[in-house]
This record gives structure tokens, C-alpha cells and sequence, in this order.
């Protein structure tokens, strides 16, 4: 009999305190950031007047590769600066960071002290009040404002300019990446500014593009559709009442050089990002490619670090405007334990020329930061990789020359339409016009639902004119 | 008498509370059930009835998001190459799955446990590293496929590009080859546990090999035929990862959408491609509608069939 009771009470005892455990999960982490957040409120207010030396904790910083390289790169100055902070990476793919991030933010819990976030993402995350407003003391950013790219430094800002939720990191000024061995070996000039000079008209670009191609071995670009793109990088796809602004000064030629270079098979026909193009890259079956200063680093480190000397940048073919493609921003969220120890590395990674320029030589992301191309002696420096080229002179005078740009949540969605429509337009041999009507109307059917969400956020801001039905101005 | 009456009202508390170290041992489960499935099941409906973006407000807009879905395009878009690759690809699944496992079953080959695990291997491997490789098979300039094709003097096929319909080809093939491998398991399993006893019975009586196969087997397999279908319906309508990255990681299924299946275009709404909550959640359930919709078809297909056997 005794026997008996004993097991029973053992087991009751095991399946209660089963119970017990999953109850105690979820309690746990409130209890946590309850502490944590009345502690740091007396932490931020302090930070201004504090010593260095005197921020101490652990911090995560999340996002993508490279920046973890990057961040890498500039962290001994920073450990030197905050001896007492110490940095934690979690990195991951682009889009399983945003999926974690958005997650994190929603739930309360998880997110990382600083985040990386990209710039297509970037209309998704502003009106987030999850993030740190870092106009607010102790953060006071707005003393950056006029030292950063003012495309950058705007995509930071709420709907109703109160919340600024984002430093940017870095601009990706697009230029036009060629293979110097195959040019020569085709009688085409290699120095970069008669590239450009040759390159300035699509007929010139076709010139090229014939001049390279070597059926089914060689081709001038992984896709000319890309070249269409470059219209759209700097992502201002609508106007202020949230209708579509398609419309680009000489679009029409473009797309038309675009079908007249899929038709005679001188583009790969292939994405730029798929393995197909990055083995062609390195072997050389690829000619060239137009995409952001960036893509710099990748070539060093990922797709063809021996292609030392064989590679050279010039201003974008066909007369294409300067223009901007990506670049991230670091954010806080709110849950952070340890803002001050968070703002400090932002602050030291982002807003410093040493910071900025250990990253730019580590992974070639530019910085938005201008008063760091005041060092001449990177900046005027020739890049061994591309033949002693001074690129960073192109990109910096490149990344002065952006333009403020109107950004929404339905960017990603309309840029990820032009690749499909637009190669469905090849391949069905619409003309240019025909192609262009096709994809307003596939970015209006796949941004519908965004597009209500969006002017909701305006509204929810204060910031919708009915009467006019746009963003007051 | 006044005694049962009184005990009768108290019976289910009552046994409840006799039983009550059974109910302590279940517990755990139903209250993980209720915190991670309940909980999402019933918050997800409620969240289709809102507009939400996961980080501002949420507004309620009652059932806007349900007809905005069935007035996209896309959406029907998505459900008619959904239900043509399922249909389409279902055919090899059941008929491939049926054949293999008779063969196992009749002994004709051996090492039967090699020939099971290396079947059932594409539905335990990660489906993006499948669906890499897959990307190289197909690749216009470089792929084997049309490296092989070349040899028999045909022109290379742009099956992930072209005008979007030849991805669905490409979809339907690893779609087939990775549920080929579970049917199998699973019909063999059915089979093997056919008692012996019928068959020698249905020989004596002089049945034909052919006659035992249809008479015998597939009747008897019957309840496990209609599992398998209902698991690679569900399998169907979550078709994601092999579309998404054959078209290159584009949310709208490639070029004119050829490649977009229902779950690439709930994703695409959010979390994923988008930030668009309420509406994706609307579009869950539509699937889980669907998804219930076909399983009752199919249950009550089995059902009148043993039904018109009764009456015969």
C-alpha cells in the first residue's frame, strides 16, 4: 500500500511539475525585460557624460554577410575606444534576418541590440515603433544629419518626420563592372573613362555587346533586362498620391535595346544572382555587369578572388543616371537591454571616418557617411584589384550626386515585377511600349494590398490629405 | 432511487475527478497544444479579418481582405498552377509509389531496407539544397538536362525562363520524385500486412496474377491509398521551396508567374515577401479550406465505393 502512494505521488508530482515548466517559459522573459527596462532608463539618461571605459555589457548585432566581415574589420578600434563592450555577432541570410527581425519586433523578445536592415526594407521598418527613436536624447542623431547622403539619411525618418528609427551605413553607387582581358581581346578600348565615352549611347553599347559575344561561349551581360532596371534603382517608384511613376527620360530606347540584345542572343538570359552568372563571372564567360559599388567586394572575396588586374569600373552604359542601388541601415529595438552600450557601436561604426573607412577597405560598402571621403588617401588610391583603377573617386563622386527619393512599402514588390514582366515581354515580342504598359499593370495587381497598407500608415500618422488624396506635403 | 439521480448530474465531473492522474498525464500535450497550435489557429482566423503590418495598428476591416483575394488575378493564378502540378504530378506519385512497392513486396529484388531508405531519402533532405541541384539540371546554358538533350540533336529548353510554362515541368519532376519515395514506404508497408492467406485462397480459386492485383491489393489498400492522397494534397498546397528557388528566389513564381503555387503567394503577402498579415492570413485559411474541401471528396469517394460493394 505504501509502495503505491509513494509512486503515485511521484508521478503526480513529475506531470505537475511538466505543467509548471511550460507555464514558467513564458513568465520568465517578461519578468526579465520588466527589470531590464526600468534599469536602463536610469543607463540612457546617464550616457551623455559617461566615460568610455564606463559602458559595459554584451551586445548582439544581427544581419547579413558581409557586413559581419565589415564590423569585423573596424572592431579593434572600437574595443580600444569601449574597452568594456563586448560585441556578439549573429548573422545570417538577408531575407532569414528580416524574417527574424519583424518577428522579434512583433513578439517583444529575440530581436538582436543592433540590427542590420537593408535598404529595400527600410519604408517597412521607419514608422516601427519597436525601434528606438534616435532623435530623442541621449541618442541626439540629428547632429549627423548634414554629414550623411541626404537619399539615405531621409529613408530613415517616420511618415510624419517625428521618429527616426535608422542610421544608414552605406550607399551603393551603381557602376558598370567589365572584364579589361576580354575588351582587349576584342580590340575595345580598356581605360575606363573611353568605356564610358564609347558606352554613352545604347548604339555604342550594342557595339559592344556584338564585339564580345561568342555564341553560346560568350556573352556581354547576364541579362540585358538589368539594364532596364538601372532606371528604377534608386527605388522612387511612386509619387506622393501613391500613383505609379513609371515614366523615365529615354525609356523607350532602353527597352529597346534591352529586346534588340535578348533577341540576338547577346545576354545570358540568366539572373545576375543565379550560380549560372556567378561561374561566368569567374570564367569570363560574362563580359560585364551594372550594379552597385558593392558588388566591388563581392568580386574580391566571394566570386573571383583571382581575378586580380582583370577587372575595371566605368560610369553606367546608354546614358543611365546616377543612381543608388541598396544600402543598409543599423537600428535599435526598443527591447534592447543595453541601449547605451547599442548606440555606442552605431554610433562608432557609422558616424566616424576610421569606422566607415575599415568597412569600405574590408568589404567595398561605401560609406553614406561624406565627411569620410575627406581621406585622400583612400579615396584617391588606386584598387590593385581593378588594375589600379581609382574607383572610389567614381563611386564618391557618384554618391554626391543622388537625389532625395519618395520610398513605400510597395518598392520591393514593384522591383521584383520588372525581372518577370519584362523577360515575359521578351519572350513573347512585345515591343517596348507594349512591355511597359504590361508591367504597371502587373505591379499594380501585385502592390494592391500593400498599397492599402501604406496610405493606412499615412493615415494613421495624421499625415493623408484626403481632399487630395496624397501625403500632405 | 433519490441516490442514482443525484449521482447521475455529478457523472462526468465525477469521473473526471476519479481519473484525475490521467487527465495530469495528458495535460502537457493539450496545454502545448493550446499555447502553439490552438492559440495561432484561432488568433490567425481573427487576424484575417484585420489589416496589419506587424508593426502599426491594426484596423479592422471585416472580410475586405477575403474579396480582395478572390478579385487578385494572382490568386487564381496561383491556384490553377497549384492544382495543375499537383494533379499532373500525382499520377506518378500514386502509380510510381504502387509499382515500387510491389516490387518490394514481391521479393523480386533484394536488399529491400537499401532500396526503402534511398527512396524515402528526397523527403527527409533539405529542399533547398534539392532544389540547388535541381537548378543546375535545369539551367539553360550549363544544365545536364539539356547537356543530355543536346546529345539527341535538340535544341537547348530554357526550362526555368522562356515564357514560364516549362517550369512547371521542372516543378512537377521534383514534386514526383520526392513524394515517389513516402507513398512507396507506406503502400509496402499496407502490402506487406495483406495476410498471405488471401492470396493462396484467390490462387486456389484460380485468380490470374492481373485479377490479384486489382481485386485483391488495391481494394485492401484502400484506407492507406486514401492517407497517401490526403498527405501529398496537404504536401501540394504547401509547395514553396522548389518553386521559389527555381525561379530564382522571385515571389511571383518567375516569369508570368508560371512558377507561383498558394503558399509562394501567401508568403509573398507576408511575412516573407511582404508585410501584408491580415490578408496573408485570409489566404491560409482559403487553403485550409481547400485542403478540407478535397479531403471530404476524397473520404466520401472511398466511402460510397465500399458502400456500392455492400449493396452488390
Amino acid at each position: 500500500m505504501r509502495r503505491k502512494v509513494g509512486k503515485r505521488l511521484l508521478s503526480v508530482a513529475l506531470t505537475g511539475i511538466m505543467a509548471l515548466s511550460v507555464a514558467a517559459c513564458g513568465s520568465a522573459t517578461t519578468s526579465e525585460t520588466d527589470a531590464a527596462a526600468s534599469g536602463n532608463s536610469g543607463n540612457a539618461t546617464a550616457a551623455a557624460s559617461k566615460d568610455p571605459a564606463d559602458i559595459k555589457g554584451t551586445i548582439t548585432v544581427g544581419g547579413w554577410p558581409s557586413g559581419d566581415d565589415g564590423f569585423k574589420a573596424a572592431l579593434t578600434g572600437f574595443n580600444e575606444k569601449y574597452p568594456n563592450i563586448k560585441v556578439e555577432f549573429n548573422f545570417t541570410d538577408t531575407t532569414s534576418h528580416h524574417q527574424a527581425l519583424a518577428t522579434s519586433l512583433a513578439a517583444g523578445s529575440g530581436a538582436p541590440d543592433v540590427a542590420m536592415v537593408e535598404g529595400a526594407y527600410i519604408a517597412q521598418y521607419r514608422d516601427s515603433t519597436a525601434l528606438v527613436n534616435l532623435k530623442d536624447a541621449p541618442y541626439n542623431a540629428e547632429q549627423y544629419k548634414d554629414q550623411f547622403s541626404a537619399l539615405k539619411w531621409n529613408q530613415a525618418y517616420s511618415v510624419d518626420g517625428s521618429r527616426m528609427v535608422a542610421i544608414p551605413w552605406d550607399v551603393g553607387p551603381c557602376t558598370y563592372f567589365y572584364r579589361t582581358d576580354i575588351f582587349k581581346e576584342c580590340g575595345l578600348p580598356t581605360d575606363p573613362d573611353e568605356v564610358s565615352k564609347l558606352m554613352s549611347t545604347w548604339d555604342g553599347v550594342m557595339k559592344v555587346a556584338k564585339a564580345v559575344n561568342i555564341p553560346g561561349k560568350r556573352w556581354f551581360m547576364p541579362s540585358s533586362v538589368y539594364l532596364y532596371q538601372l532606371m528604377f534603382c534608386n527605388r522612387d517608384y511612386y509619387n506622393k498620391d501613391m500613383t505609379l511613376k513609371l515614366d523615365r527620360d529615354g525609356d523607350l530606347d532602353c527597352l529597346n535595346t534591352v529586346i534588340e540584345m535578348r533577341k540576338e542572343g547577346l545576354d545570358m538570359n540568366v539572373d545576375m544572382w543565379s550560380t549560372e552568372a556567378y561561374a561566368a563571372y569567374k570564367d569570363g564567360s560574362c563580359a560585364s555587369v551594372a550594379t552597385g559599388s558593392w558588388f566591388g567586394g563581392f568580386l574580391k572575396t566571394d566570386i573571383d578572388p583571382d581575378g586580380t588586374g582583370h577587372w575595371a569600373v566605368a560610369k553606367l552604359p546608354g546614358g543611365l543616371q546616377d543612381c543608388n542601388w541598396g544600402g543598409s541601415f543599423l537600428v535599435i529595438p526598443e527591447q534592447s537591454r543595453n541601449k547605451e552600450a547599442a548606440w555606442a557601436f552605431v554610433q562608432y561604426m557609422l558616424c566616424t571616418a576610421t569606422a566607415q573607412n575599415q568597412m569600405l577597405q574590408a568589404v567595398d560598402y561605401f560609406p553614406a557617411y561624406t565627411p569620410a571621403y575627406e581621406d585622400a588617401s583612400i579615396y584617391d588610391a588606386a584598387d590593385a584589384y581593378f588594375g589600379g583603377e581609382k574607383t572610389k573617386t567614381l563611386w564618391a563622386s557618384i554618391a554626391k550626386n543622388l537625389p532625395t527619393v519618395f520610398n513605400t512599402m510597395m518598392d520591393v514588390t514593384a522591383e521584383g515585377c520588372i525581372y518577370s514582366t519584362v523577360n515575359a515581354g521578351l519572350d513573347s515580342g512585345l515591343d517596348a511600349q507594349g512591355i511597359k504598359d504590361q508591367l504597371a499593370k502587373d505591379i499594380e495587381s501585385a502592390t494592391s494590398e500593400l498599397k492599402n497598407q501604406q496610405i493606412q500608415v499615412y493615415k494613421d500618422a495624421g499625415m493623408w490629405d484626403d481632399s487630395t488624396n496624397s501625403v500632405k506635403e | 432511487m433519490a441516490q442514482t439521480s443525484v449521482k447521475k448530474s455529478n457523472t462526468l465531473a465525477h469521473a473526471m475527478f476519479k481519473n484525475r492522474v490521467a487527465y495530469a498525464y495528458i495535460a502537457p500535450f493539450f496545454i502545448l497544444f493550446a499555447v502553439f497550435s490552438l492559440f495561432p489557429i484561432l488568433a490567425g482566423f481573427g487576424l484575417s479579418f484585420y489589416r496589419w503590418d506587424g508593426m502599426s495598428k491594426m484596423h479592422f476591416i471585416g472580410i475586405e481582405n477575403y474579396i480582395n483575394l478572390f478579385k487578385d488575378p494572382l490568386f487564381w493564378k496561383a491556384l490553377g498552377n497549384t492544382l495543375l502540378i499537383g494533379i499532373i504530378a500525382h499520377i506518378p506519385i500514386l502509380l510510381g509509389g504502387l509499382i515500387l512497392a510491389y516490387i518490394l513486396n514481391s521479393k523480386l529484388v533484394r536488399g529491400e531496407n537499401i532500396f526503402k531508405t534511398i527512396y524515402f531519402m528526397p523527403m527527409v533532405t533539405s529542399s533547398v539544397a534539392i532544389s540547388i541541384i535541381f537548378q543546375q539540371l535545369f539551367s539553360n546554358n550549363y544544365g545536364i538536362i539539356n547537356f543530355f538533350l543536346g546529345f539527341l540533336g535538340i535544341d537547348k529548353v530554357n526550362w526555368l525562363g522562356g515564357d514560364g510554362s516549362l517550369i512547371k515541368v521542372a516543378i512537377i519532376c521534383m514534386f514526383a520524385w520526392k513524394w515517389i519515395g513516402w507513398n512507396m514506404v507506406i503502400y509496402l508497408a499496407g502490402m506487406q500486412g495483406i495476410s498471405n492467406d488471401i492470396y493462396e485462397a484467390a490462387r486456389i480459386d484460380g485468380a490470374r496474377h492481373t485479377q490479384m492485383i486489382f481485386k485483391i491489393s488495391i481494394p485492401l489498400l484502400k484506407p492507406i491509398i486514401l492517407f497517401t492522397l490526403v498527405q501529398s494534397t496537404i504536401g501540394m498546397f504547401n509547395l514553396f521551396t522548389e518553386p521559389f528557388i527555381l525561379t530564382g528566389s522571385s515571389w511571383t513564381g518567375g516569369i508570368n508567374n508560371g512558377g507561383l503555387t498558394l503558399m509562394m503567394y501567401l508568403l509573398n503577402k507576408a511575412p516573407q515577401g511582404g508585410t501584408a498579415y491580415g490578408y496573408a492570413s485570409a489566404v491560409a485559411y482559403v487553403i485550409t479550406m481547400l485542403i478540407i474541401i478535397i479531403s471530404i471528396i476524397f473520404n466520401s469517394l472511398a466511402k460510397e465505393k465500399e458502400g456500392k460493394k455492400k449493396h452488390a
